[in-house]
């Protein structure tokens, strides 16, 4: 028996070779994407005579820097960064950086528009930090005149490309590429100068190197007269949703936007109070490669609160344009909450507590509604609840009373926007996660 | 200087010559030597012997040869000048006085061949014979003579040089050897003879030098030849009272260059000889050769001390100069020569090192040839052929004729600029680059934690001796990796089996196996070195359990650290091996064990906590830590994943492995063999089924386990070894598919490895990580890869890219989450803090060798950078717009102390295993062998005609 006890060396080597293949090797891994903190934000936001600023977070940070165009601090009275600070400046854009870990810092800003420009509310949301955005909308023809304002959120040169599209196709646009911003600039652009006669447009603002923020302003003194500041919209995707769409079944007209090579077939749901629904004039349609496309909302689609989902074959953006008597609105796709979000309420005098249209495009959802005070303070809480696939308009009057600003933050998917009228004009802000946080790709150190 | 041939025009009117022999206990060659003289064509006119002292009969010897009345005697301890100027004074004056020495022997038409020479010119002061090695006689020992400026005496011939005929025409020298020497009478009283203070060594060099300042030539004349036994060179004169002490050779060597060093000169020989000579003291002390030490001491203070005599002498020199010491800068050797001697020496000392069998104590030629007859040496034939004859050395060349071919894709870069990718990093620009980082006071920014990494020991003190060059230390290790596998496995298998092919034919399976395992193609030198010391250190496993002593426990723990600071996994496999040795020796070893097992935690010290004894870093081996990608079967078959021979190679090795369990008369050595190969697959699995960490010091990189995986499957091919005795009483057929089976991995990786080749990803030209421009800039280049989706890497690089060694000094972990926190915000949402964050870590500029679109953006978002131009299409480069910050980080005293310290055990330790030289026991041996040689002495030829056709 002995003389075999030898075997058992082979048979322990395979008995290893086994209990290793059991076990699971290593191979390469990888970890998780990172959510890396947001310790500093800037934006742009325009001033002036009649424009009200307003600047908060939805954590105190630590500095808030207010600077005019030629780099010259300003607003030192705002400059708390651990308060709603509402103010105004004569310059004509300021450029504010706030930083704190996770302060989630945006400005918004308000006023009327003079006759001459319109005369429409205008709320608005400074601008962020951009890579690449999207403006439907932008028209220099048919007594209508955008304007471009890019800012330079920082103190290195930052340099943008401008590209515009019609109807018909790209437009050949005048000295758009290879604008150059100087440190902390802040530059209006009448789309006038890049491309005239044109009475609708599709923009897309490209960062080439530099901290840049962009918005359009668009003004009307056509019948349908009125000011709107133009968010940037989503950028071109196959399923979007814009919600906010509010007003009566006339006047309303959708946008889209196809900047691909192919021709996009584009189908909406409307998403109601009720539910959705498929409005008939509003299937099929189609968007040639590189033009935007202006479709009139029929009335079948309703009126009320409202969200639009827009589904196509081929990416494309898109928004809604809502006409009324005194003024006009411009919704744009946004993305769902998956963060706080900062909706201004002391903004000046023109604008009161906003009602908030929210859309949940999938399945039922909750939003929970805290009111601040300027100094951070909390008021009062409200929640909201949404059945799957409705939209629903909250009146924040009371919740907001006595409030500077409300942070909401949903449980589920849900889409919003917050309109502000008063005197016949109103205005639509979207309502976006604060930066509070982003997505970072994996960073490691080379072994 | 090449004289004309000589014609014997001189037996017209033949000059009168007196030959003077000199005998001190000679008796041992007299005999012959006598006997020589009597078959000369022309012989002297006059003859006297001087004794001096003998004990062993050479007196009564010369008295019976010459008569009394030519016999002189000298007083004990009377130089050769000294008893040569007796003789001059007793002996009727001729033109020529003939030198001879009592262990020099002539041939018949030595005198002949002198006077040839000699009567050409009336200038020609002396002449010299061509002096050939007596036993061998035919090895040439001296045909002129000069010295070096160090104070070596030089002949110009390589050692052992055979007498072809190649120095056979008359030449100008600086002196010829006393031995023969035939000096114009008249010079002899000119210049006073030879110098009293030179009594035994350097006499003749003096005696030269002298003359040929006095405007003289001295004259080589090949047609003149004796043998001669160098007895007092070689100390093997039987020693009396009263004799020369052993340093008087080089205090005569002193003596002579400081006596006859030109005034311009001097100064700077006497430094240059007196910090020489402190410099060959602590050569000796490191080769272990104290007695030499304390002569070449003896030595300096001796002529240092005595300046006043040194003056005196200078001045009796100046007296009969004539000529300045630039006009006979000719008659000495090239500056080089004597450093080209010391290169020589080193590698004597580590072939001592590395083969202490295979070199004698004492290095005496008469002693390794004095069983070699004339006979013998005249009858050699080619014989058969090499492969037949030396079959392991003929493989062993065509092993480094396939490294060549194989290492065809890198031998330029190997030769030009050093070798890199893969795990390997470029070598530094000069050995002191590795020296550095071992003592260094400060370090480049951004290397602030961690050890210095004790592989760069060996690498600094080999790359010192190439110091311009450290790559081609790397180079040649990495390019000939298989051949020295291959010779450090064929010692071990010595031990391990007398069948000479067998052994052969394992020998080449373990370098199969090293070729096979990619190691080389993949950059991973750590992997090279410990499988080539692995055998080594099986080799001093094997000699402890046979003889074990304090002694070869030092020895196996210095291999163990050796592969241990390459790969620090070996620390664990040789624990196991330690462990085995106990298992089998039991007590027999225990304590030695206890010192080999102790001597690598002392030579490695805190860097050994650093890597080995954390399971997370000891699978990093020297270079980066490049992740292994082995599959099970891999591991299984010898191999560890990405470039490796086909895996079923091993197959065979591994049948006859469990074969050789089977006979019983080997059982016993294949079962410990297969305990060793058992214990290194558990190892190589183990690395398969856990993750390590690397630079970032996160446990997440799969190891590579080529080393365990190696000696897994040549474990079990020395089972086989073991067993070959066994298989040899086999049936034909079954030996002959044993012999087939085992020589499928050696020719099957072979031809892998010659076809594949050694490269890629090692290259033999070493890629700028960062373009020039870039690396100019102060501060560290951030160099980044990837994409988003897929993740990106970063590596923040000093100049061009660190090197080898570099990588093992960890930045230190808040840095990493520093850096790495930067440039993720860079990526991200880059602020102008997150750039000044970067350059007070030490950015000053950022690099996207292969740029993703997508980050390229990102980054040109970032304030504060300005985009630059890069060095191609696809690269993108920014700089910072403020200037980094650059900081030398110090290292702390203490740490550079126990680093120093380390180095110094490392010396101790390899001081304290090299043999010891011992000249009383080798002068004891070679007397012996004098008396063999007396007893069966070695036949002269009749005439140097004679000798110089063979």
């Amino acid at each position: 028996m002995k003389r075999y006890l030898d075997v058992l060396w082979p048979l322990l080597a395979v008995a290893l070779v086994g209990g290793a293949a059991l076990l699971p090797s290593t191979s390469d891994p990888r970890p998780e994407p990172d959510l890396i903190d947001v310790v500093e934000s800037s934006y742009a936001c325009p001033t002036g005579r009649g424009i009200t600023v307003a600047s908060g977070q939805v954590k105190a940070g630590e500095q808030r820097v207010i600077r005019s165009g030629d780099d010259t601090e300003i607003a030192p009275k705002a400059t708390d960064p651990g308060a709603w600070s509402v103010y105004s400046t004569s310059v004509p854009g300021v450029v504010v950086t706030e930083t704190g870990r996770e302060a989630g810092a945006e400005g918004f800003y308000s006023g009327t528009a003079g006759a001459a420009g319109g005369g429409g509310l205008i709320v608005g949301r400074c601008a962020p930090v951009i890579e690449d955005a999207w403006f439907l909308g932008l028209g220099s023809a048919d007594r209508r005149s955008s304007t471009i304002r890019l800012a330079n959120l920082s103190a290195s040169p930052a340099i943008a490309d401008l590209s515009l599209w019609g109807p018909e196709g790209q437009i050949d646009a005048i000295d758009a590429t290879g604008i150059v911003l100087d440190p902390f600039e802040v530059r209006r652009i009448p789309v006038a100068d890049l491309a005239a006669g044109e009475p609708l447009m599709a923009l897309r603002v490209e960062r080439r190197r530099g901290v840049l923020a962009a918005s359009v302003i668009d003004a009307s003194t056509a019948t349908s007269s009125g000011t709107e500041p133009l968010e940037a919209t989503r950028a071109p995707a196959k399923e979007q949703v814009v919600p906010g769409v509010t007003g009566g079944t006339r006047g309303k007209s959708l946008l889209l936007f196809n900047p691909g090579k192919r021709t996009a077939r584009a189908d909406v749901q409307v998403i109601g109070g009720d539910g959705p629904f498929a409005s008939p004039g509003l299937q099929d349609l189609k968007v040639e490669p590189g033009t935007i496309r202006q479709v009139a909302v029929p009335a079948s689609a309703g009126r009320g609160q409202q969200g639009f989902q827009v589904t196509s074959d081929q990416p494309i953006s898109t928004s809604i344009r809502a006409a009324g008597t005194d003024d006009f609105l411009s919704m744009e796709a946004g993305l769902p909450l998956d963060g706080p979000a900062l909706v201004p309420v002391r903004l000046g005098r023109a604008v009161t507590a906003p009602r908030l249209l929210l859309t949940a495009p999938d399945a039922a959802a909750r939003l929970t509604l805290t009111a601040y005070d300027a100094s951070m303070r909390e008021l009062r809480t409200a929640d909201v609840s949404l059945a799957a696939s409705t939209s629903q308009v909250v009146d924040t009057r009371r919740v907001a009373a006595g409030a500077a600003y409300l942070v909401v933050e949903a449980k589920g998917t849900i889409l919003g926007a917050a309109t502000y009228s008063g005197d016949g004009r109103a205005s639509s802000v979207l309502l976006r996660s604060v930066p509070a946080t982003i997505d970072a790709p994996v960073v490691t150190p080379a072994e | 200087m090449s004289e004309p041939e000589p014609t014997r025009h001189w037996l017209d009117e033949p000059p009168t010559v007196g030959a003077i022999l000199v005998t001190h206990n000679g008796a041992a060659w007299l005999p012959k030597v006598l006997g020589s003289y009597a078959r000369m064509f022309h012989a002297p006119d006059v003859w006297r012997a001087v004794d001096v002292a003998s004990t062993d009969g050479s007196y009564e010897l010369a008295r019976d040869s010459f008569g009394p009345a030519r016999v002189l005697q000298a007083p004990r301890g009377s130089g050769f000048g000294a008893a040569v100027a007796l003789a001059v004074e007793q002996m009727p004056r001729t033109d020529w006085i003939w030198l001879l020495h009592d262990d020099a022997a002539v041939l018949p038409g030595t005198l002949s061949g002198l006077l040839d020479t000699a009567t050409l010119a009336d200038d020609i002061a002396a002449v010299g014979p061509k002096v050939r090695e007596w036993p061998s006689l035919r090895r040439l020992l001296e045909v002129g003579l000069t010295t070096t400026g160090t104070g070596g005496r030089e002949t110009g011939l390589e050692p052992g040089e055979p007498d072809a005929g190649q120095h056979d025409r008359p030449a100008e020298v600086l002196a010829v050897g006393s031995a023969g020497m035939l000096v114009r009478r008249s010079v002899w009283d000119e210049l006073g003879g030879f110098d009293p203070d030179l009594p035994l060594h350097f006499d003749d060099v003096d005696f030269g030098w002298r003359a040929a300042r006095a405007g003289y030539r001295v004259i080589t004349a090949p047609q003149g030849v004796i043998f001669h036994a160098e007895a007092s060179r070689r100390r093997t004169r039987r020693r009396t009272t009263g004799d020369l002490p052993a340093w008087e050779q080089r205090r005569a060597a002193l003596w002579t260059h400081l006596a006859n060093a030109g005034s311009v000169k001097f100064w700077w020989q006497y430094l240059r000889l007196l910090l020489g000579s402190f410099v060959r003291v602590a050569g000796f002390l490191l080769l272990k050769d104290p007695e030499s030490a304390g002569d070449e001491l003896l030595a300096v203070r001796s002529v240092y001390a005595h300046p006043l005599r040194l003056l005196a002498a200078r001045r009796r020199r100046r007296a009969t100069a004539r000529r300045s010491p630039r006009q006979i800068r000719e008659l000495f050797p090239p500056f080089y020569l004597p450093y080209q001697h010391g290169l020589d020496a080193m590698r004597t000392a580590v072939a001592a090192l590395v083969r202490p069998e295979s070199v004698t104590s004492s290095g005496r030629r008469s002693t390794v040839v004095i069983d070699e007859t004339p006979e013998e040496a005249q009858d050699l034939d080619d014989g058969p052929s090499l492969l037949r004859r030396r079959p392991w050395f003929a493989l062993v060349i065509a092993l480094v004729v396939a490294s060549v071919v194989a290492g065809r894709g890198l031998i330029g870069g190997a030769v030009s600029g050093g070798l890199s990718g893969g795990a390997l990093l470029p070598s530094p620009d000069t050995a002191g680059g590795w020296w550095m980082l071992l003592v260094g006071g400060s370090r480049a920014d951004g290397l602030v934690d961690g050890w210095p990494p004790l592989f760069a020991l060996p690498l600094a003190v080999a790359g010192t001796i190439v110091w311009p060059r450290p790559d081609l230390v790397v180079g040649v290790l990495m390019l000939f990796a298989v051949p020295f596998a291959a010779l450090t496995a064929h010692r071990f298998g010595r031990h391990l089996t007398d069948h000479r092919i067998a052994r052969i034919v394992w020998a080449l399976g373990y370098a199969g196996l090293v070729a096979g395992v990619g190691a080389v193609p993949q950059g991973r030198l750590g992997t090279v070195v410990a499988l080539v010391v692995a055998p080594v250190v099986a080799n001093c496993c094997w000699q402890l359990a046979e003889q074990p002593s304090w002694r070869r426990g030092l020895k196996l723990g210095v291999a163990i650290s050796v592969a241990s600071a390459f790969a620090p996994v070996a620390v664990l496999l040789s624990a196991g091996a330690l462990l085995l040795l106990w298992w089998c020796e039991g007590r027999w070893v225990a304590r030695h064990l206890v010192v080999a097992a102790v001597t690598p935690l002392v030579l490695l010290g805190p860097w050994l906590i650093d890597r080995a004894l954390l399971p997370t870093r000891w699978w990093w081996e020297a270079g980066l830590p490049v992740p292994g990608a082995e599959s099970l079967l891999d591991v299984v078959t010898g191999r560890a994943g990405g470039v490796s021979a086909a895996w079923w190679l091993s197959v065979p090795v591994l049948v006859l492995g469990v074969a050789a369990l089977v006979p019983r008369r080997t059982r016993l050595g294949a079962r410990t063999a297969w305990m060793f190969g058992v214990f290194a697959l558990a190892v190589a699995l183990l690395g398969h089924v856990t993750s390590f960490a690397g630079v970032t010091g996160r446990v997440d990189l799969s190891p590579w386990v080529g080393l365990p995986a190696v000696l897994w499957v040549a474990s079990i091919g020395t089972a086989a070894l073991v067993a070959w005795p066994a298989a040899e009483t086999w049936p034909r057929p079954a030996v002959a598919a044993v012999t087939v089976a085992a020589l499928v991995l050696p020719l099957g990786a072979g031809a892998w490895w010659i076809g594949r080749g050694a490269d890629d990803p090692l290259a033999g030209d070493v890629a700028a990580v960062v373009p020039a421009f870039l690396a100019e800039r102060p501060g560290r280049t951030l160099v980044v890869r990837g994409d988003i989706d897929q993740g990106v890497t970063y590596r923040a690089v000093r100049g061009q890219g660190g090197y080898l060694g570099e990588e093992a000094l960890l930045p230190g972990d808040d840095a990493v989450t520093a850096l790495t926190e930067a440039v993720q915000q860079l990526l991200a949402r880059p602020t102008e803090s997150d750039i000044e964050a970067l350059g007070a870590a030490g950015v000053g500029s950022i690099y996207l060798p292969d740029a993703d679109p997508e980050l390229a953006r990102r980054i040109d978002g970032a304030p504060g950078l300005e985009p630059t131009g890069s060095d191609s299409p696809d690269a993108r480069a920014w700089v910072l717009s403020d200037e980094p910050v650059v900081e030398q980080v110090s290292v702390p005293m203490w740490r550079r102390a126990v680093v120093g310290l380390q180095s110094v055990l490392w010396v101790v330790a390899v001081l304290l295993i090299t043999p010891v030289r011992r000249r009383e026991e080798t002068e004891r041996e070679q007397l012996d062998d004098v008396t063999e040689t007396i007893d069966l002495p070695a036949p002269l030829p009749d005439d140097s005609e004679t000798v110089s056709a063979r």
